[in-house]
This record gives structure tokens, C-alpha cells and sequence, in this order.
């Protein structure tokens, strides 16, 4: 082992937890290099939304786009659009822009403003060439629609194409979400229960932090972090923050939070805090039950990771004994939904259940894992297994004590793609 | 933060070889600029970087001597270090040194466990091993003569920078992953502590995965041959173990290894500590596994710090510290911070190599009490370890636990 690569490979162990790579821009839609392929032509007037999101916030000054044709005049215009749950809302526009080349860069005059998970859309106005595509490379593909997109429309009503759109741009991130807290809330549940969250924020650092905790509700789909209910912290140097969620975002109505999620975001290139995350049961006098619950990064993808991401399986087990506990099942959802499939195995491999789900952009939800599976009981030991196909997602299974309601979270863990 | 730290270590940097077949053990500097410490004509240095990154068998070692030819001028030693002891458990040689750089076969290969050290015994008059001096690391002890036998790392006489001698060759196990705290245990308020473990191959396919479960005793230091129990696991199986203290035959809190044939698959591991109430019920947590490669800054190494904060409400919870520790041990300097920076208690803690224990935290700083979300500052000089806090409901026994999370390490 030679000394100089393992101090490399160590630095990447231990600065990943906290800090963000301060020159990381970010960048929204797709530069495949050389692009094979042009888009479908849905109509001679179309768009094609990029489904490779903004990545972080930030503002665009110039975008890439790849043309089929030549000196077209007035051939396209660019749109950016915010995904709330399934909805595409056009934020800005710019254009009519001309072809000069196949490969062009366009200036937006002024600049676009854009939040993480902002998508890029290309509208082909003249009959002149067409945006180019290209297959094989990593993307999420497009979604192609008849004629100027300048309202509201979702991603269903589009014709989605498994190759990646050749638009582009990249600016410095301002902004970005770091990690989640994918359930938290102060809810009354069944059975007597009264689940609560404390949040703690450490400050670790020689400076100031500053951020922004954003609450997701369950069950509502949520655009970008920054349009959620935001609260934000600045926290000194070496100091902590305790935090009642239940006060932040509701004034402290008992009660009245409910079950959500929590977005952690910070200024690009800050170090985050850490977060100290207690979900419990609180019985009064009785006492209280419950665990730590981990933040999940966005990027905490790959084997063993708790982002499950398209293409990618994870697995959970169902709790030892189901008699004298309950088992529910949350998923939490990114910038592009999640498609996905569910199955109940036993160790013999049978597929006892199966669901096949889809969470818009943004969305937390928690069932009881019965309801989860369609009306079909989850025994003790059993197997579930996660298949992403679009999007991402973090999947948990939440056992809960039936007599002393303590709750307890088993992130699903992406499986290795081969053994 | 960044740009104002720099990171070196060795402990973790070798960690990511757990998986893969080739073992490596010490390190080869390249090019050293300084001789080992002469503390006596005949003596014999081990190198404490990188201790075997995983048990199997060392087949070539490489050595820097700084003068040749040198005729029967060194031996190679291998030690294994149980708690604070390092013992010799082979070493072939002499060998001459045949230029700086010497590549030496090793005949018959030479047996190694994971965590073990490679030594180098200075035994004629002529020349020395190298060392790379302004690197600071784990470095490597020296002892006068040559040593056989068992000797105390504190015996040794520390030098702080990497003695260039390394070997390698190919292992056949090595850990996977380690459940911090785990058992069967009656604790205070009547509570009753046990746990579950569920061990998941997903496949795809029906190839087993096999290994075993190591048990280390709390206040003991862990040694392979603790108790341990074997497992294999088909394809797409689940392996329930309902309480796993009985199931290992094991009473009392410890911490469990997890050791795994080199290249073999690691299971899904589904832990649940909780106190079991009977018919009043249970109340516990999922306990992560820590890899060796852990991404998420739960093993703290030789000049890193991390930090924990402590419970929100400490009139209805109590706060235990646990700490266990790797093949080097650690050295640790645990903080009490209020929120203004000022130092409420303070404590220095040496724990030797592969050890576990939980305590209270106001035993582990020293009778002070640990206030509402006070701040808890650990940083390690020397070796690595897993730190975590458990906040335990006093009514229900509940326990939970979050683990010191690395903020930064400064060189």
C-alpha cells in the first residue's frame, strides 16, 4: 500500500459526512457528448422536457443545445419548468433562438433562476431540424408533448422517450438539498400513541451555518424545497440548536403537525449540520419509546445505500413477530417521483404479494404494510423486496410495539446488482 | 472547514480491502527519508499502519535497508496484538539486504490473522530499515533486541511516522461489519435487553453466503477465538435468530463481528436491541452495522474528531457511552461542551485493541453530570473506534442510540 493513494482515499471516507464540494456546479439536462439519434417527432411544433433535473439551485446564463439541422431561423425556444408531484409548471422562457450550428450555445437574456429538480424543456417552432437525442447514455430519458407547453401540464399527458434530450446547462449551485429525514411529525396514532420528534442541529465547525428545514407533509405532493414551509437556522460556530418541529412549523399545536418528512438545505459548498433526530412515543408519565433516526443524503445511492434509484433493488425484513408488533411501510420520493415495484418473498422465493406503485416528485407516504400490499398480510421473516424502474426513492419499513407504541425504522438497502 | 484540515490515515484507507482477495499488511513508503529509531544495535521495530487487512496467508514482503550488501541483516517477524500485548506468531530470516529496496519471499508463506502486525529485527551491524519522517501516522514501536515472546505495546518505544515494510498476499476472510453493542442483559430499572437478528442474502441467485458471528464480551478484550456462531444463508433466504444471545449461547452486553470468506457476499443485516417487557411489551431500536469502509463517519479515526449531542430531556432519560475499539485500539479525549464552548468535563480514555464497553456518562466523565443537549467532543490520537451514546427511556427502558459522527481530522 503506497502512503500517498491511501491519504487520497481516506479524505473522500471522512469529508463525505459534512462537507459538499464547493466548486460542484450544478447542472440541469443532458450533454451526451455526441448525440445519434434526433427527438420524436410528436408534432411538427413539440417540446421535449428534459428529465435530468436541476441538480442544485441556481441561475442560468447560457444553455447547450444540440440541433439536427442548420441555419434555421426562429427554430426553437427553452422553457424551465418546476415539478410539483406530477404537475409541470413553465417558470420562465427564452427564445425564439435561431440555429447557427449543430451545436450551439445560446445566451439567456436575462438569466433563469432555478431550484433543485427544475427541468428544461426545448419547444421546436420552426419546421426546421429538430433537437438531437442520444441513446446509451445515463438519463432519465424525456418526455415529449404536442406543441408550445405554456401552461400547466403533467407528466402523463407526454410520451415519454428512454433516451437522454441533448440540452444543457451548468452554472455554480447556490443552494442544495443535502439529506432528509424521511419520517418525523408529531401525529396521534392508533392504539393510544402520541409520536413526537425532537431535532437537534450541530454546528461542528469554526463557522457559521446556515440552512433551511423544510416540512413535507404526508401525503401532498411538494415542489422544490425552497417553495415548502421553510424555517431557516443559523447556528454559531460549535454550537447546537434544539428544535420542536411542532413549534417551528405549527406554533406548537399539539398534535397538529402530523406525519411528513424533512428536508435539510444548505448554502453550496457549506458544511451541513448534523442532525440528531429522535422519533418517539411520548406516554407522559409512562415514559417515552422511540429511536435515532439517520438522515438519508441524496447521493446515498450505490450498494448497501438507502436511496433506491432506477434500475436498482432494495431489500427489508418484516419483524420477528408480528404478533406483538405492527409493521408500516414509508416511501419518500425526489426531484423525479418514483416507479416502483413491490413483493413480499419467503425463503423459499415464493412471491406471496405484489404492488406496483407510483409517487410523484416530492411525496411521503406511510401505510400499514397490509394496506401497502393490497390487503395482503405480511408475516414474520418475510422478504421485501423494492425494484426502482423510474425515479428514486427511500423506502423504510416502520415496526411499531403494539402495547408500548416504540417505534423503530429498517431502511430498505440497495442490493448489490450481482453477487 | 475545508482547506483548513488535512486527512491522513492508514487504519481506514486499508479498510476497503475487507472485500477483496489480496491481503496487504504495514506499508511501503516509496521513498524514505530517515532511519528507524536506534535505541540498540540489535533491535526490532513493528509497524503499527495498516495491521493485516484481512486473515490468510503473507507470501512477499518488502522492505527498505539502507545499506547493501548486507549479510544476514534482518528477520521478518509477524505479532498479534490481544488487547495491549503483541506476541510473535512467526518470522522467517535472516535475510541480506541485496539493495534499498528488497523484495523477500516468504517461505513457507506465513500464516496471518486480520489485525495482525509485521515486524523487522535489525540483527547485524550493517544498515537499517527506512522511515519517512513530517508523515504522521500510527508508526511502528521498537524494542531492544529481537524480540520473541510477547511484549507490551507500551513497552515499545513510539516513533511517530511510517517505517517503510510492508507484505502481502492472499486472504481468506475478513470482517464485514460490527454491531457496536449487542446481547442478552438485565440493566437498571428493571429493564431486559435482548436482541434480534434477521441476516438477509438477497441474491440474485441462489449462491449461499456463509461466514460466522463473533461475540466479544463487554469489558473484555475481543480475541478471535471469542464465541462464535457459523452461518450460511441460500439465496434469497432470510436467517432469523429471535434472541440472539441465546442462539450464541451468550449472555451479557457485547458487541458481534461479522467475518466473511474473501470474496464471499455480506447479508443484509437486520439488528433489534429493545427491552422486552412481556406482556407489557417491547420498546427498542434498528442498530446500523458499521462496515470497515463505513461512508458515514461512524468510525473515528487516529486524528479525527466527532461529536454527539446529549439527550434533549435527561429528567426522563439516562445516557450511557459506549465505545469499541479496532485492531489498534484508541486513544481517545472525550469533551463536555455548552453551547458557549466552555468545557464542562473532560476526559482522556485508553482502550485497548478489539474492546467494548458502556458506560454512564457521567462514569465516563468522571462523576460530572452530562446536562440537556450539552455537546460531546471525541477526538482520537491514536488507533479508531466506534462511539455511539444510548439515550434510555427511564419508564420504559427504552433504548436508542446515535453514533459519534466524524466532523473532521486534522493532521
Amino acid at each position: 500500500m503506497k502512503l500517498r493513494a491511501s491519504a487520497a482515499l481516506l479524505a473522500s471516507l471522512l469529508v463525505a459526512p459534512f462537507v459538499f464540494a464547493a466548486d460542484t456546479p450544478m447542472t440541469i439536462g443532458s450533454d451526451p457528448g455526441s448525440p445519434n439519434g434526433t427527438d420524436i417527432t410528436t408534432d411538427a411544433i413539440r417540446t421535449d422536457i428534459s428529465l435530468d433535473p436541476a441538480t442544485a439551485d441556481g441561475v442560468i446564463t447560457s444553455v447547450k443545445v444540440y440541433w439536427s439541422g442548420a441555419q434555421c431561423s426562429n427554430a426553437f425556444s427553452l422553457t424551465f419548468f418546476r415539478r410539483v408531484g406530477d404537475m409541470l409548471v413553465p417558470k420562465s422562457g427564452r427564445g425564439p433562438f435561431s440555429v447557427t450550428s449543430n451545436v450551439m450555445t445560446v445566451q439567456l437574456t436575462p438569466p433563469v433562476s432555478v431550484a433543485q429538480g427544475d427541468l428544461i424543456g426545448i419547444t421546436r417552432l420552426a419546421d426546421c431540424g429538430g433537437p438531437s437525442t442520444s441513446i446509451g447514455v445515463p438519463t432519465a430519458g424525456y418526455i415529449s408533448y404536442y406543441g408550445a407547453v405554456t401552461t400547466n401540464t403533467t407528466v402523463i399527458d407526454g410520451q415519454r422517450v428512454n433516451a437522454a434530450l441533448a440540452i444543457f446547462a451548468s452554472a455554480p449551485a447556490t443552494n442544495l438539498t443535502a439529506e432528509v429525514l424521511p419520517a418525523i411529525g408529531a401525529v396521534r396514532g392508533v392504539a393510544g400513541s402520541s409520536f413526537k420528534t425532537s431535532l437537534q442541529l450541530l454546528n461542528p465547525t469554526s463557522s457559521l451555518m446556515t440552512g433551511w428545514l423544510t416540512f413535507n407533509p404526508h401525503g401532498i405532493p411538494q415542489g422544490p424545497t425552497s417553495f415548502g414551509s421553510g424555517y431557516g437556522f443559523s447556528i454559531p460556530a460549535g454550537q447546537q440548536l434544539t428544535i420542536d418541529p411542532s413549534v417551528v412549523f405549527v406554533g406548537g399545536a399539539d398534535g397538529q403537525l402530523g406525519l411528513g418528512s424533512l428536508d435539510v438545505q444548505v448554502p453550496a459548498g457549506q458544511a451541513r449540520p448534523q442532525v440528531i433526530a429522535r422519533v418517539y412515543n411520548d406516554a407522559g408519565a409512562e415514559g417515552t419509546a422511540g429511536f435515532y433516526e439517520e438522515p438519508v443524503a441524496l447521493g446515498d445511492t450505490g450498494p448497501g445505500g438507502r436511496v433506491i434509484s432506477a434500475g436498482s433493488s432494495g431489500f427489508m425484513v418484516t419483524p420477528v413477530d408480528v404478533k406483538r408488533t405492527r409493521f408500516n411501510i414509508g416511501v419518500r420520493s425526489f426531484f423525479s417521483g418514483a416507479d416502483l415495484t413491490a413483493q413480499v418473498l419467503d425463503n423459499a422465493g415464493h412471491v406471496l404479494a405484489t404492488t406496483t406503485r407510483h409517487y410523484p416528485a416530492n411525496y411521503y407516504e406511510q401505510l400499514d404494510a397490509t394496506s401497502f400490499f393490497e390487503g395482503v398480510p405480511v408475516g414474520a421473516s418475510k422478504t421485501i423486496k423494492i425494484t426502482v424502474t423510474d425515479g428514486s426513492a427511500v423506502v423504510y419499513g416502520a415496526t411499531t410495539d403494539n402495547v408500548t407504541n416504540d417505534p423503530s425504522v429498517q431502511y430498505a438497502l440497495v442490493a448489490p446488482a450481482a453477487q | 472547514m475545508k482547506g483548513s484540515v488535512v486527512f491522513l490515515c492508514l487504519m481506514i484507507a486499508a479498510a476497503p480491502a475487507v472485500f477483496g482477495q489480496a491481503l496487504t499488511v504495514g506499508v511501503d513508503v516509496g521513498s524514505p527519508n530517515s532511519s528507524d529509531t536506534a535505541i540498540a544495535a540489535t533491535r526490532t521495530d513493528i509497524s503499527l499502519d495498516n495491521p493485516a487487512t484481512a486473515t490468510g496467508t503473507i507470501t512477499s514482503v518488502k522492505v527498505y535497508w539502507s545499506s547493501a550488501p548486507c549479510a544476514n541483516a534482518f528477520k521478518i517477524k509477524f505479532f498479534r496484538r490481544v488487547g495491549d500485548n503483541l506476541t510473535l506468531v512467526a518470522e522467517r530470516g535472516p535475510f541480506s539486504s541485496t539493495g534499498s529496496s528488497n523484495t523477500i519471499a516468504m517461505t513457507p508463506a506465513v500464516a496471518v490473522l486480520q489485525g495482525d502486525l509485521i515486524g523487522v529485527a535489525r540483527v547485524a551491524d550493517c544498515g537499517n530499515p527506512g522511515t519517512l519522517f513530517g508523515i504522521v501516522d500510527a508508526g511502528y514501536l521498537v524494542y531492544a533486541g529481537d524480540v520473541t515472546g510477547t511484549v507490551a505495546v507500551a513497552d515499545g518505544t513510539r516513533a511517530g511516522s511510517p517505517i517503510s515494510l510492508s507484505g502481502s498476499g492472499t486472504a481468506t476472510e475478513s470482517l464485514a461489519a460490527v454491531l457496536p453493542a449487542v446481547g442478552s442483559v438485565t440493566g437498571t430499572f428493571g429493564s431486559s435487553f435482548k436482541t434480534s437478528l434477521q441476516l438477509l442474502n438477497p441474491g440474485p441467485g441462489v449462491t449461499a453466503m456463509s461466514g460466522r458471528l463473533v461475540f466479544h464480551k463487554a469489558g473484555v478484550a475481543g480475541a478471535s477465538t471469542d464465541t462464535s456462531l457459523p452461518y450460511s444463508i441460500p439465496g434469497g433466504q432470510a436467517l432469523t435468530l429471535p434472541d440472539l444471545g441465546a442462539a450464541m449461547g451468550v449472555t451479557g452486553l457485547g458487541s458481534l463481528d461479522m467475518i466473511i470468506p474473501s470474496g464471499g457476499g455480506k447479508p443484509q443485516i437486520v439488528a433489534r436491541v429493545y427491552n422486552d417487557a412481556g406482556t407489557s411489551g417491547t420498546a427498542g431500536f434498528f442498530e446500523d452495522p458499521i462496515l470497515p469502509a463505513d461512508a458515514n463517519g461512524r468510525i473515528v479515526s487516529m486524528g479525527a474528531t466527532a461529536f454527539m449531542l446529549a439527550p434533549v430531556d435527561p429528567a426522563r432519560t439516562r445516557l450511557n457511552i459506549g465505545v469499541r475499539t479496532l485492531y489498534s485500539g484508541a486513544l481517545i479525549t472525550a469533551q463536555l461542551l455548552d453551547n458557549a464552548g466552555h468545557v464542562l468535563a473532560s476526559a482522556s480514555k485508553h482502550y485497548s485493541a478489539n474492546y467494548f464497553e458502556q458506560v454512564d456518562a457521567t462514569g465516563f466523565f468522571g462523576g460530572v453530570p452530562v446536562g440537556a443537549s450539552q455537546i460531546i467532543k471525541i477526538s482520537v490520537s491514536d488507533g479508531s473506534a466506534i462511539i455511539y451514546g444510548s439515550t434510555t427511556d427511564n419508564v420504559t427502558n427504552d433504548p436508542s442510540v446515535q453514533y459519534a459522527i466524524v466532523a473532521f481530522a486534522i493532521l
